[in-house]
């Protein structure tokens, strides 16, 4: 029975470290996942529109190139813009890239076109009605 | 570069510029049918409940100060090509639901003759798989656009839709400034905005950059941004 207690100690013990670093790399993992399974989903629904009849959502990062001369907002020099929606990005950016290995540059755009209709498009709205 | 890095360079690219710069809304259009009124209707009707129209002086200010003046956020409902069912069938709708579009027209399919526009369109990349009008006329007349450029946003899309990048200098100029002399001729004064077929930045092209200043555009869309290239003295210009 000691040994029994002492063996379960030891395991207790020995898995500790493990037990520190995994559950945050097991959830993220489990989020990246679970991303990339939602991504698969929307662009499997948002592949049967048809681009040359149907308004398809964007995001556009509105550049000024006189911004030396004019006065823009403070938030957009410490670079804190769009807050929200970088990071959303950022992190579909990465599940994107798990789930594709051989994504293209311009799989870029694609990415924007999916978390642009979710923000304000129908197609997927209506497919979950 | 393998392709996964292109990717990682792409997205690292699109995520800094969104830190640093102002966001818009855009839904892009192409041919509006007739068959597809209902859902055109659904849609505007949609954006325009959470979403504000943007007009040009409008992007101007937001692009200038980094400050959005209205109370819902704006959405740019942009219509490429020229087809002439974006006077027919989405006009109507935009002006219901008090929305600007913004009209990015080929002079070249506008002026192309009639008994020439399908060809034309087969020609020069523009979607035409069901056409619906039995006389020919498949694009924009000017009367119409003298009309949409009333209240809505009529802007360059070049003359041809061809990638600028394969022309010779004569061709290229054509495309840019010519397009610009076109909507000077028929609508009375320059248009502000340009974008190239598939949708290149400024800045990526020296000679079509170059050709960009001389034709005086404000603005260059592209997939994934708008720049301003400089400000506009509306009064001077009569816009």
């Amino acid at each position: 029975m000691t040994l029994g207690i002492l063996g379960s100690v030891w395991s207790l013990l020995s898995c500790a470290p493990l037990r520190r670093d995994s559950p945050p790399d097991a959830k993220n993992q489990a989020r990246r996942r679970h991303l990339a399974d939602d991504l698969e989903q929307d662009l499997s629904v948002l592949s049967e529109r048809d681009y040359s009849e149907q308004g398809i959502p964007v995001f556009l990062v509105g550049e000024n190139l006189l911004s030396d001369k004019e006065p823009i907002d403070r938030r957009y020099r410490s670079g804190a813009a769009n807050a929200t929606l970088v990071k959303e990005f950022r992190q579909h950016a990465d599940a994107w890239q798990q789930m594709r290995p051989d994504a293209k540059g311009t799989d870029v755009s694609k990415l924007i076109e999916v978390l642009a209709e979710r923000d304000f498009g129908m197609t997927l709205k209506r497919r979950k009605r | 570069m393998s392709d996964s890095a292109k990717f990682n360079e792409a997205a690292e690219a699109f995520g800094r510029s969104l830190a640093a710069n102002p966001m818009i809304r855009a839904v892009n259009f192409h041919n509006t049918p007739r068959t597809r009124e209902g859902e055109l209707r659904e849609q505007l009707a949609h954006l325009s409940r959470a979403r504000s129209p943007v007009s040009e002086a409008d992007l101007d200010a937001y692009l200038a100060t980094g400050r959005w003046h209205k109370t819902k956020p704006g959405v740019i409902v942009a219509l490429y090509e020229g087809y002439r069912n974006g006077y027919d069938v989405i006009l109507p709708l935009l002006e219901e639901f008090r929305l600007v579009g913004w009209f990015f027209i080929i002079t070249g399919f506008v002026k192309a003759p009639p008994a020439e526009q399908l060809s034309f369109a087969k020609a020069h990349d523009i979607g035409l798989a069901s056409p619906e009008y039995p006389d020919g006329r498949h694009a924009l007349s000017w009367s119409e656009l003298r009309e949409i450029d009333r209240k809505h946003v009529v802007a360059s899309h070049t003359r041809s839709h061809v990638w600028l990048a394969n022309l010779d200098d004569t061709a290229r100029e054509s495309e840019i400034v010519g397009s610009q002399r076109d909507f000077q001729e028929h609508l009375g004064h320059p248009v502000r905005t340009f974008v190239s077929y598939g949708g290149p930045v400024y800045g990526s092209s020296p000679a079509s950059d170059t050709l960009i200043d001389r034709a005086g555009y404000q603005f260059v869309f592209s997939n994934l941004k708008i720049q301003r290239l400089r400000a506009w003295d509306a009064a001077a210009h009569r816009r």
